[in-house]
């Protein structure tokens, strides 16, 4: 790196793998992962010379050794990895899983008072400014940080709580948990933790370390890639993805929770999964020439022939009215569609249409329950629906206008949205300061927005239930935080390629060119050109008191929140 | 309760996941009669002490005094606080309610503290003054922030303060470039010295800035009027031109008011923040000289 005052500096552009997952990772290691079943039958021919198979395990894959008792992935993290079993014995704990407190869960890192006491010495005035030896100092950067201190099931205060027997001092073998915690072998081969590496959520099932261990942990773009050049691996993973929904969303759904493990089995049996729409909705959405597609899932009037478990994306409820359709209220995970419906023509004993129209926003994923096994195993153990979906339609359209808005605009994928109550807010730009004050003297959000009424939404990151910037991103810079989901970027590990930036639907990510400590810009040593950084709101990532906007507005009016209670409080107003 | 009911249906959940709207309310009102409680918990003791002190021993200033002072440095603190928002200091919004509520105890403290609102000497005289410059700038600030967010909320077309000079004179560009192109295509000069003579100056800068402080529409109705005054000298080709110019003329005055509205906002604070910082000097210096002659 050459250096001067007056001149600018240059730095060689970051690429893909200048920050291997594991700098550890030998090449030793990747012939023994490529002489694998799971590995030597991939053709590495169809790898590109840019991303060829030996560099993707060698880059994007680590190897991990788990002692006995400890804990590989908890359930209800954020995972940006799968792991695949190379040896040794892993253990998934079925739903309904293991209480919060025995998962030795923390909550984020402990602050650094230290460096916050210090923050307000060491604003600079120069934009954008960064340590470059940062990025070329191999051994000082971390990737995706997805680990916390291992958390071991032998560590916990009373053993009653989970074994039936003791387990012995320095065993090798976890003893079995006990009967009422239900497992599932992990023998070698196995792979887990695809669902949320791959579906940019939440872990769904704890694994442990049955006996010692050994995993291939790989990043979620290795995993990709993989799937998209073998077939072997991309039935495998569509095969875990699909089991592992319908294994978690049937044992958890609270409408089956009063069936047994049997009729359960019966369900499970017949239950279809369906998709509907682009899992790469953002591409329509970005270029608004036209209205996005929205493929219809059920049409009001038309008959239904199961029930619509909701597991991933977003669907539209609504009604005809006059040329176009009302929205009557959006479905997320979780959620469901056609109960009413298929309850009344249970009890009645005669065929119900559909009152409502779903059709998917986006992508939507869906567990269709056929209605022979609902009457048979469903109904006769549930209360009658208590409200109707179509009995929304009877309030006033114009009550109706907020929801269409933000459904329209898509932000009900938006988990802590900036909202603004422009008739409380004084337009003095404190929460933009310091936000600014936080992140070194510059501002990670604008505020300006679409707006709606007395309401905007401004231009941050809304920490999406579906971050789609995710998707392309090639060295996994942008990834969500283990503990609580945000989604933020690892500025050691981003190369500026403003995939991110592209994908974001709303616009809320920047690219900004970085410059030294001095003031002078960075430039790549061939192009000139300056080496960029993505930049978005982190939710103040690390701070004690949580985002610095929200609690430098002195006027109430600016709010951090989930689209569900936006929707609720315009309702309300 | 129906809204209620409609809102649970809305969004398809199990009553207990919904925040309740009238709980909302409920809980802002327990708010303000704790604040309203904290502030004659700090008041009252204050004052009956200095009452009780000045009759027995006629030292109940000492006690106002230094009263004072605490709460001027806590009130100053507020700038502070604004500062460090990487520090958890509590939130933005609890600061300014106490802002206000310590305000108004400084101000009953200060009236018990001079015993009259102009007082004898030339020093307590400035320090009666930069008071009330602070207190009367604070009032005002408080005012204006309730009043003019929903009036710019009403103008619409959000923009940002700093960036208003640089919109306009993009309008006017804007503007300009029309009337060229019209008075290339049509080659008739009412158009261009139309707005030689009047619309020039409306796009050179803000105008009809007391209009829009008072929530009047002077701005547009001066459009309006020009506009039709034009229309009839015009062709069809020039009648578009001079519908596009409107159209920019009305964002400008949307523009005029967020300028003055906003700078409203903001100015205030250019007397109440130095006034402030002025009056904890003084008060510290009094205090100084008054340890030094009188005590």
């Amino acid at each position: 790196m050459v250096s001067g005052k007056s001149e600018a500096h240059v730095l060689q552009r970051p690429k893909r793998w200048d920050t291997p997952f594991d700098t550890r990772m030998s090449d030793e290691e990747v012939r023994e992962l490529l002489a694998r079943p799971e590995f030597c039958s991939i053709d590495a021919a169809r790898f590109p010379a840019a991303a060829p198979l030996h560099g993707i395990l060698r880059n994007d894959c680590r190897i991990v050794v788990f002692r006995p008792g400890e804990l590989i992935v908890r359930e209800g993290d954020y995972g940006n990895s799968a792991f695949l079993v190379l040896a040794g014995m892993a253990r998934a704990i079925l739903p309904p899983g293991l209480p919060q407190r025995l998962l030795g869960r923390s909550t984020e890192q402990p602050p650094d008072w230290r460096a916050l006491l210090l923050e307000p010495f060491r604003r600079t005035r120069i934009p954008e400014a960064r340590d470059t030896r940062l990025y070329t100092d191999r051994a000082g950067r971390s990737g995706s940080a997805s680990r916390e201190r291992r958390v071991s099931l032998l560590e916990i205060a009373d053993w009653r709580e989970l074994f039936d027997q003791a387990p012995a001092p320095g065993s090798e073998r976890v003893p079995p948990l006990g009967a009422k915690h239900k497992t599932a072998p992990l023998p070698p081969g196995s792979l887990f933790g695809e669902v949320a590496a791959l579906g940019r959520g939440q872990r769904t099932a704890t694994v442990y370390a049955e006996t010692e261990t050994r995993v291939l942990e790989m990043r979620w773009q290795a995993l990709r890639d993989i799937m998209n050049r073998d077939e072997t691996w991309r039935q495998k993973i569509e095969r875990g993805y699909r089991s592992s929904l319908f294994r978690n969303h049937l044992m958890e759904h609270p409408l089956l929770a009063q069936l047994d493990a049997t009729a359960l089995e019966k369900v499970a049996a017949e239950t279809l999964f369906e998709t509907y729409g682009s899992f790469e909705w953002h591409l329509d959405f970005r270029n608004r020439k036209a209205a996005p597609a929205e493929p219809l899932v059920a049409a009001q009037g038309d008959y239904p022939d199961g029930l619509l478990l909701i597991t991933g994306g977003f669907g539209r409820v609504s009604i005809r009215l006059g040329t176009s359709a009302r929205t009557l209220t959006y479905l997320r995970n979780g959620d469901h569609f056609g109960l009413d419906e298929l309850y009344e023509s249970w009890r009645s004993g005669r065929e119900c249409p559909y009152e409502t129209s779903l059709s998917a926003l986006g992508y939507l994923h869906a567990l269709r329950i056929p209605y022979s096994v609902l009457a048979e195993h469903v109904f006769p153990r549930i209360a009658p629906p208590r409200t109707r979906l179509v009995d929304t339609a009877a309030r006033p359209i114009a009550d109706d206008a907020f929801l269409e808005w933000t459904v329209e605009e898509r932000f009900i994928n938006g988990s802590s949205t900036m909202l603004i109550d422009l008739d409380r807010c004084v337009r003095c730009d404190d929460c933009v300061r310091a936000c600014a004050d936080t992140h070194g003297g510059n501002p990670r959000f604008v505020r300006q927005g679409a707006t709606f009424g007395k309401w905007m939404v401004a231009h941050a990151c809304m920490h999406c239930l579906d971050p789609v910037c995710m998707i392309g991103c090639p060295t996994g810079a942008i990834h969500r935080s283990v503990a609580g989901g945000r989604v933020i970027i690892n500025d050691a590990t981003c190369i500026g390629c403003g995939t991110c930036a592209h994908s974001c639907p709303y616009d809320n990510i920047r690219l900004v060119a970085i410059r030294e400590r001095d003031g002078q810009p960075v430039l790549d040593p061939v192009s000139r050109e300056p080496i960029l950084k993505a930049t978005k709101c982190d939710l103040c990532h690390g701070l004690p008191s949580g985002p610095s906007c929200e609690r430098a507005c002195a006027h109430g009016a600016l709010k951090r929140v989930d689209l569900r209670s936006l929707v609720i409080h315009a309702s309300a107003l | 309760m129906r809204s209620k009911t409609l809102i649970r249906a809305l969004l398809a959940l199990p009553a207990a996941h919904l925040p309740r709207p009238g709980r909302e309310s409920a809980r802002a009102g327990f708010v303000a009669g704790l604040y309203l409680a904290g502030t004659l918990a700090l008041w009252l003791p204050v004052a009956a002490a200095a009452w009780y002190l000045e009759r027995r021993l006629g030292t109940g200033e000492l006690v106002t005094g230094y009263a004072l002072l605490v709460f001027t440095f806590v009130l100053a603190a507020f700038n502070l606080r604004k500062r460090l928002p990487a520090l958890p200091l509590g939130s933005a919004r609890a600061w300014k309610r106490a802002h206000l509520a310590i305000g108004a105890i400084a101000t009953a403290l200060y009236v018990q503290h001079a015993g009259s609102p102009y007082p004898m000497g030339r020093y307590e005289q400035l320090l009666a003054l930069v008071f009330c410059a602070v207190v009367v700038s604070g009032l005002l600030g408080d005012f204006l922030q309730r009043l003019l967010p929903r009036r710019l909320t009403d103008v619409g077309g959000e923009v940002i303060f700093e960036r208003i000079p640089a919109e306009i004179a993009t309008l006017r560009e804007q503007a300009e470039a029309l009337v060229l192109a019209s008075v290339r295509e049509a080659g008739s000069g009412a158009l261009s010295q139309y707005y030689v003579e009047s619309l020039d100056w409306y796009f050179r800068r803000p105008r009809f800035l007391l209009s829009h402080l008072t929530g009047g529409n002077r701005g547009g109705r001066w459009i309006r009027d020009q506009i039709s005054a034009l229309r009839r000298y015009l062709d069809e080709r020039e009648g578009r031109a001079l519908d596009q110019i409107e159209a920019l003329a009305l964002r400008k005055n949307q523009l005029d008011a967020h300028y003055v509205l906003q700078g409203a906002l903001k100015l205030w604070l250019f007397v109440h923040v130095p006034a402030g910082m002025l009056l904890v000097a003084l008060a510290c210096w009094h205090l100084l000289v008054l340890h030094i002659y009188a005590l």
